[in-house]
């Protein structure tokens, strides 16, 4: 069996040598190839949504009529944050991603319409907003530009939501799904060089701090620099 | 162990002044410096039913709701609580005979009071070693399962008192309104809520939120106590303690309410039997007509500060108490 397996594995070297040759072809400086590591970081900004309304009710008399003692309006802010990923090309075109986000939104309630006149208010906390994702990137670098240095590229993944409320106590978790489209600015040409990178895109979450079970759609940007190695 | 009997706690009476308010309330006893919670420590607790209807109720149907009401709050998952229905007697609900027993009693000079539980405890350490409920024959009685007009639901009625046998005081959890002769229920959130529906309705057969926290306090269960929290600070006006203030914390993401009442001249206040989420505060006075159904007229319930919205968001995490929140109120 042990001969067996090194046949195998010899064949799908041999076999697969020509084909990483036939995908060397770049119209820039010195691309990214398979085996190469990219880490990047940066910035991310997503809006704030609605969270709903929720009204204070007590069960009348009459089954049908509610009385009706408050109103509460819970939204969250816009989520500026930091990312951090790694990422290994598979080939020159395609790289998968592994990172991790993290946001500080408030998460924000405004009581109104008391029926004993209380003043409204709008109560908040503040969330550390956690995301660990994994992408895969297909790099579209018949579309590069500035010279070659600017190779554009789509991004599509998912991502497990941890999201802690005040005190760190209650964590509540959440799925997320991404599709993105962004640029990397390679600056130089050596396998070993700096790069800004840009992407932006829409982002589904599901659940975390949000009673909604549907996917909620948010737009999201980033920016950082990256590190080919 | 030193036996006493506490003064017969009206339960749910009509058209009795009170105001709107918000909360559930443990039955408590004065130990020295101390409070100690009423509940039953002997489990399951025993029950006896007066073998006896009145007015549009047979024996057997007063049975059946009697047994359908316990069985309410015997259904609440975190509650470590088990009731038995013992028998039937011939016996009045009378306080002392060492039986619990609920059953009807013609009371017309309690013309405003539908029920009431009496109780028999040990002084030293709060347990209830005897209770006793009765239903004012007085006044007309139905156990229609869709209730019926002009006739008080048994089974809803029930529930309440049954609640207090089990260690609950009233709620606040409602609003009322001024009428000739006292005041009317416009909504109430509570089973425990000390002024009755009108004849007629049958809501008061299930429990709401506020009671079903109040129950899990009283017996928490070691699941309860893991998966449910609790909201704990002080509620102050000009830096000092407010004595007798309504703090209902509201869960931002299901509506549901849960109240409690600052107890000491400190203002501490504690909400226990939260499930885990957002809420926010809201505190309010109770009035001087209300405290008598709340508290012992003796204390210096404080009623002059006006409704308030805290303005944080308070978290409850499961199995674990936030602390400290400081609530201000201001004079009116």
């Amino acid at each position: 069996m042990k001969n067996a397996a090194q046949l195998f594995l010899i064949s799908i070297v041999v076999l697969t040598l020509p084909a990483i040759a036939g995908a060397q072809v770049y119209s820039g400086g010195d691309a990214p190839r398979r085996g190469s590591f990219e880490a990047a970081g940066g910035g991310m900004f997503a809006p704030g949504f609605d969270m709903g309304s929720m009204t204070a009710e007590l069960t009348r008399s009459t089954p049908t009529e509610t009385f009706d003692l408050f109103t509460s309006d819970s939204e969250v802010s816009e989520f500026p944050g930091a990312f951090i990923r790694l990422g290994y090309y598979l080939s020159e075109s395609v790289s998968v991603e592994g990172g991790f986000r993290y946001a500080r939104p408030t998460l924000s309630v405004r009581l109104s319409g008391d029926a004993e006149s209380a003043p409204d208010v709008t109560a908040d906390e503040t969330v550390s907003h956690y995301l660990f994702e994994g992408s895969a990137l297909w790099h579209l670098r018949d579309l590069s530009f500035a010279s070659g240095s600017a190779i554009p590229y789509l991004s599509g993944g998912a991502g497990y939501l941890r999201e802690l409320h005040e005190g760190n106590q209650l964590v509540e978790t959440g799925q997320e799904y991404h599709a993105l489209a962004g640029v990397n600015f390679w600056l130089g040409a050596g396998k070993h060089r700096f790069g800004l990178r840009f992407e932006g895109g829409l982002s589904a979450r599901k659940k975390g701090f949000d009673p909604d079970d549907s996917l909620r759609m948010q737009p999201i940007v980033f920016g950082g620099v990256s590190y080919l190695f | 162990m030193k036996r006493g009997v506490l003064p017969p706690l009206v339960a749910l009476a009509m058209l009795v002044a009170t105001v709107p308010a918000l909360a559930y309330l443990k039955l408590g006893t004065r130990i020295g410096s101390t409070t100690a919670n009423l509940r039953w420590t002997n489990q399951p607790v025993r029950y006896f039913i007066t073998d006896r209807g009145t007015t549009g109720v047979t024996s057997q149907q007063f049975q059946n709701a009697i047994t359908a009401s316990f069985a309410v709050w015997d259904a609440v998952e975190d509650a470590d609580l088990s009731v038995n229905l013992t028998g039937l007697t011939q016996a009045n609900p009378t306080t002392g005979d060492s039986m619990t027993v609920l059953g009807y009693q013609n009371r017309p000079d309690l013309d405003r009071v539908l029920g009431a539980t009496n109780f028999i405890i040990d002084t030293t350490t709060g347990e209830i070693l005897e209770s006793d409920i009765f239903f004012n024959s007085s006044f007309p009685w139905s156990t229609d399962p869709a209730g019926v007009t002009g006739r008080h639901d048994v089974e809803s009625i029930a529930v309440h008192e049954i609640g207090h046998l089990l260690g609950l005081g009233h709620s606040a959890l409602g609003e009322t309104e001024m009428i000739a002769g006292g005041r009317r229920v416009l909504g109430a959130e509570s089973v425990m809520f000390p002024i009755a529906f009108a004849a007629g309705s049958i809501h008061d057969r299930t429990l709401k939120e506020d009671d079903i926290a109040g129950i899990t306090d009283i017996y928490p269960s070691m699941q309860s106590r893991r998966t449910r929290g609790s909201i704990s600070g002080k509620v102050t006006k000009d830096g000092a303690g407010v004595l007798g203030a309504h703090v209902v914390a509201f869960n931002t993401r299901t509506g549901a309410m849960v109240g409690g009442f600052s107890l000491n001249n400190d203002g501490g206040f504690t909400i226990a039997g939260l499930e885990p989420g957002t809420y926010t505060l809201r505190t309010e006075p109770l009035d001087d007509a209300d405290v008598s159904s709340f508290f012992d007229s003796s204390l210096n319930i404080d009623v002059n500060f006006g409704v308030r919205f805290h303005d944080r968001v308070v978290v409850v995490a499961p199995g674990s108490g936030t602390r400290d929140v400081e609530v201000k109120v201001t004079p009116k």
